[in-house]
């Protein structure tokens, strides 16, 4: 599976948090974590301030509609 | 004991609207694809109406429509029906605001070091990272121990400082991944075949 043959070349795998903060200072490493943090939050934000697009809203208001279609049918034991 | 209570339809339609930008989200950063991930969206929102006997008013909708959502990217992504990506027509937006000697993030590179993750890592750096679920509620979307997803989110973090540190990109972000992996696995495994 794909997972599985990512997970084996993963360098959080195989890389240590030893070897890392060898090569990297400390510091560094926080404001990298904050500006990863950051931009996780602010790529999720950026999708939620987008309009719905017509299609989906579309596509619900065809399910209600259907639902009441269906629930407006006579009873045939009426 | 009591039946779980079941919403009324336009109440049930209220608060499935109402996810919906959460779940564009969720399915854009998990498909790295506005296409792919509006596709899901509407799947998703299909499967829940169809399903909504079993809501149970109360709960939380966006966490129960993660979850159909989630099951459906990765059993289509089995299928191939999707593939992962990165979305070229971000590629030039910047993310966070750097100190002046750092340069900017990315969000093409943000998004296309989420796609050089595990599935299972970049879903969960995507719920408690960008999300902001709680360990405790994204181990019950992924379906997972509270522990296995702290341990995810960690090496998720690590593993994308590194990519973004040493810009490692593969051809698994440009959406080719998938292909090329099954294209050479069909070919070795044809060969051990022959070999045997």
């Amino acid at each position: 599976m794909a997972s599985q043959d990512k997970n084996q070349t993963d360098p959080s795998e195989s890389n240590e948090e030893g070897q890392q903060s060898k090569d990297m200072p400390v510091k560094s490493k926080d404001d990298m974590q904050q500006r990863l943090g950051l931009g996780l939050k602010n790529m999720y934000l950026n999708v939620l301030e987008e309009p719905l697009p017509d299609d989906i809203l579309a596509l619900l208001d065809q399910l209600e509609d259907d639902d009441d279609a269906d629930s407006s049918q006579p009873d045939v034991h009426e | 004991m009591n039946k779980p209570r079941a919403l009324p339809p336009s109440q049930f339609k209220q608060e499935l609207t109402e996810a919906i930008p959460h779940l564009r989200a969720f399915g854009r950063s998990l498909s790295g694809d506005r296409d792919v991930a509006d596709d899901l969206v509407q799947d998703t929102l299909l499967k829940a109406w169809a399903a909504r006997d079993r809501f149970i008013a109360g709960t939380s909708m966006r966490a129960w429509t993660f979850v159909i959502l989630r099951n459906t990217f990765f059993s289509s992504m089995r299928r191939k029906k999707f593939s992962a990506n990165y979305d070229e027509l971000v590629a030039e937006r910047i993310l966070s605001a750097p100190a002046p000697q750092q340069d900017p993030l990315h969000l093409a590179d943000l998004q296309r070091g989420l796609m050089e993750l595990s599935d299972d890592q970049r879903e969960a750096i995507i719920l408690v990272g960008a999300g902001g679920y709680s360990y405790e509620e994204a181990a019950e979307i992924a379906n997972c121990a509270v522990g296995t997803m702290k341990s995810r989110v960690s090496r998720a973090r690590k593993a994308l400082e590194v990519i973004l540190e040493e810009g490692r990109f593969t051809a698994a972000s440009d959406g080719h991944g998938n292909l090329t992996t099954t294209a050479l696995e069909n070919i070795i495994g044809a060969v051990e075949k022959i070999a045997s």
